[in-house]
């Protein structure tokens, strides 16, 4: 009886004693996988996960977590995690993690399988809009900008003396053709005349006096017109003779400004700066901000994934007499390797105060890392949440000493290259809730700087060389503003100012030694315009002239033939009478007429003599 | 065979060995409490290994904690509204601080509404529980033990010996 009594207490003991030895572990590590999983959206590997209770310890050994989105590589992997927890908090439900240890952290490792999980979500652009706009306007056109600039500074377009030429080749050509088309018109108008002399023979003797009356008046007004005319065409060559010395005025002034145009001609410091480091920078930019996001947001989804959600019934909340966070990681120690400069660099970090419940830990949470090697990087990150907006403070010191070679500008047009040695990166980062305010600086060495163009000037191309040959250092300052998702980027820097400034100084001493060519540039460009311009125009001319004196040599034999009819009316009465069309009346009554009309003429001219 | 048999006929046998009508009604009450409470926290735990050390029948208990397990959701809305009704009384206020800042109490998760609530329930159930199922085995325990023993299988596992024990029970 005793047996049976106590066989099946031993039984339920020893079944939950084996939930608790075998059952536990085994379901705190699929639950960390899954919680694992759903934050990273990639597969999470543990290869053991063990706990103790005496003293309670948490050890995990050879994790992985697959990117999300990264095809066969590993997010993160550590060979080993052992926690000591506080056993007085867990007696109180809460797990203090005493001290930890995190070993063989590795970035980016290569795994067997993909990583991803079966659904795999979009991935999001590489780069996100903002750095893309910004990487729009940093194209490798600065050196084509550069040779536009000094191109157009020697544009024969641009100077003064071409421009003139082509005003008043247009001008004169204009005025040419209108004169041109009011010849035209005029000789429609003689060739008329003419046609209506013609006509007017055919007849009968009364209405062609009639006509030939009408003609004359007409003749009159064309030679009037025509005299008119010529006037026009002879004043246009005073106007030429003093256009021509527009010209030369204009050519004298090219003269004069060329060389101050070279002396004065200052590339843009901005573009220069955006051109030759921009990418770079905002590649690092870049950098910081996804990861600052990728952080932010795997914070948010661990924070989301651990919280207790309560299906049944409600939690109610007692006072503590001594509160301690639910989670509160005092102090671990990460080792491990990490890509600094795409090379394997071993790292020392310690994170300390990471709590479920910041304010009432009453300490930010402080991330330290260090590597020592060649290429030292000292990251810290000071992140508190204590208040109702977290804040958060980077700080980053990172020296490059292998060099760098930055190269920009087309093959086609021009190339330009710079090493750059002991790149000093020093990025202040302050993030408020979404918030973002800092710099990313860069302070490097210009060990040397190479320009080659097919399209440039040589006398140009070398005094751009010069230029980049005197600058040393190469600085630039990223500073950022604006919320994290889309913060206002801008880059600048001393470097483009003093390139831009030695350019100046060396095209202004250049320009002494371009004087003479653009000089005899310039005068070339005039004797062309002018030479074209008097061609143009005695061309021209002398085709108007020639059509005019045709015209004039028309309406002066018509206009003679008309002005014999009309000077004596008795001569043409005499000649009507004696042929013997009017009858003996009418040809009494013009004859009073006549007699009248010469008296009335006389008597006139003595009332206006008297 | 009857090796293997053996193991389960020991383990089938300890489980009724408390087989008194009153031993029955008791694994029925406390089963039922142990059933309403939700799972998953140290007060469960606490109240399968008070239950295992009574002398009272496991294998009525267990069948009880497994019906009022699937059950208890059932119950959750008339739980949450008891236990939140304790929780918030002023009166017990102190009472409930203090043994939430007792070691290993948070564990039990009386706080929450549910759990206290369905704790409660079950405690009010026990005793009627206990005093109205113990006529009803009292009746029903023979009728239930030939109806049993007519299958091949009850023969198998607990044996002749047994089958008449379970038959003899007054």
């Amino acid at each position: 009886m005793r047996w049976i009594w106590l066989i099946p207490r031993l039984i339920l003991v020893g079944l939950i004693w084996s939930a608790f030895v075998f059952g536990l572990d085994p379901w705190l590590r699929h639950v960390t996988i899954q919680t694992a999983q759903s934050a990273t959206g990639a597969k999470a590997d543990i290869g053991s996960f063990t706990t103790g209770l005496f003293p309670p310890i948490l050890s995990v050994r050879n994790v992985t977590l697959a990117g999300n989105g990264s095809l066969g590589t590993n997010l993160l992997e550590f060979d080993g995690l052992e926690c000591r927890l506080g056993g007085h908090p867990l007696l109180r439900k809460s797990f203090v993690i005493e001290e930890a240890r995190l070993t063989g952290v590795r970035f980016g490792t290569s795994r067997n399988d993909d990583g991803q999980l079966d659904l795999l979500p979009e991935t999001d652009s590489s780069e996100p809009s903002w750095l893309t706009e910004k990487l729009k306007h940093v194209v490798d056109e600065w050196l084509d900008g550069l040779i536009v600039d000094v191109h157009q500074q020697l544009d024969p377009n641009t100077l003064e003396t071409c421009r003139t030429g082509q005003a008043l080749s247009i001008k004169w050509k204009q005025r040419i053709e209108v004169l041109r088309q009011e010849l035209k018109s005029f000789k429609l108008r003689v060739e008329r005349l003419q046609d209506h002399m013609q006509m007017a023979k055919q007849l009968r003797s009364v209405a062609q006096v009639q006509r030939y009356l009408q003609l004359a008046s007409e003749g009159e007004l064309l030679l009037n017109e025509a005299n008119q005319l010529q006037v026009r065409i002879q004043r246009l060559v005073p106007e030429v003779r003093t256009d021509l010395v527009v010209l030369n005025q204009a050519r004298q002034n090219d003269q004069r400004q060329i060389v101050q145009r070279i002396r004065h001609l200052k590339p843009n410091p901005h573009r220069i700066t955006e051109s030759l480091i921009g990418r770079k920078m905002y590649h690092q930019l870049h950098q910081t901000m996804s990861w600052l996001k990728f952080v932010s947001n795997y914070r948010k989804e661990i924070r989301r994934q651990t919280t207790v959600v309560r299906h049944r019934g409600q939690d109610v909340q007692f006072p503590v007499l001594n509160p301690t966070p639910r989670f509160l990681c005092r102090r671990m120690e990460v080792s491990g390797e990490l890509f600094v400069d795409q090379q394997l660099t071993p790292f020392h970090a310690v994170l300390s105060d990471v709590s479920s419940e910041p304010a009432l830990l009453g300490r930010p949470s402080v991330f330290r890392l260090s590597t020592a090697s060649e290429e030292p990087l000292q990251l810290t990150i000071r992140h508190d949440h204590t208040t109702d907006i977290p804040h958060t403070d980077i700080l980053v010191k990172f020296r490059q000493s292998q060099p760098q070679i930055l190269r920009v500008g087309r093959e086609e047009i021009a190339v330009f290259e710079a090493g750059l040695a002991n790149l000093d990166w020093l990025v202040g980062i302050q993030l408020s809730g979404t918030n973002v305010d800092g710099t990313i600086s860069l302070d490097s060495e210009l060990q040397y700087a190479k320009l080659t163009s097919q399209k440039m000037n040589p006398l140009l191309r070398d005094t751009v060389a010069d230029a980049f040959r005197s600058v040393k250092t190469v600085d630039a300052t990223i500073r950022l503003t604006g919320t994290i998702d889309a913060p206002s980027v801008e880059l600048e820097s001393a470097f483009g100012e003093d390139v831009a400034s030695k350019l100046q100084v060396v095209f202004a001493r250049e320009a002494e030694e371009l004087k003479v060519a653009l000089r005899n540039r310039v005068e070339q460009l005039a004797t062309e315009n002018r030479q074209r311009l008097s061609a143009e125009f005695n061309s021209r001319y002398k085709d108007l002239v020639a059509d005019h004196q045709v015209n004039l040599q028309e309406i002066q034999g018509a206009q003679q033939i008309l002005a014999s009819v009309r000077s004596d009316p008795k001569a043409l009465f005499r000649q009507v009478s004696g042929s013997g069309i009017l009858s003996k009346q009418k040809e009494d009554r013009i004859q009073r007429q006549l007699e009248q009309t010469d008296k009335l003429l006389q008597g006139l001219g003595g009332g206006i003599f008297r | 065979m009857l090796l293997f048999f053996k193991p389960f006929r020991l383990f089938l046998s300890a489980l009724c060995a408390q087989s008194a009508p009153s031993q029955l009604s008791m694994g029925l009450a406390a089963g039922i409490l142990v059933g309403l409470v939700p799972k998953g926290n140290l007060l469960a735990i606490m109240l399968g290994m008070m239950l295992a050390a009574t002398r009272v029948n496991l294998g009525t208990a267990a069948t009880a904690i497994i019906c009022c397990s699937l059950a208890s959701p059932l119950f959750d809305p008339v739980s949450h509204l008891l236990g939140s009704w304790l929780l918030n009384q002023p009166s017990l206020c102190v009472f409930w601080t203090w043994l939430y800042n007792q070691p290993v109490v948070p564990w039990t998760a009386f706080n929450n509404s549910v759990v206290l609530g369905s704790f409660v329930t079950g405690l009010l159930f026990l005793y009627p529980a206990h005093r109205l199922s113990q006529p009803l085995f009292e009746k029903y325990s023979e009728v239930v033990a030939r109806w049993v023993r007519k299958f091949w299988l009850t023969r198998a596992l607990m044996g002749a010996e047994w089958a008449t024990r379970v038959g003899a029970v007054d």
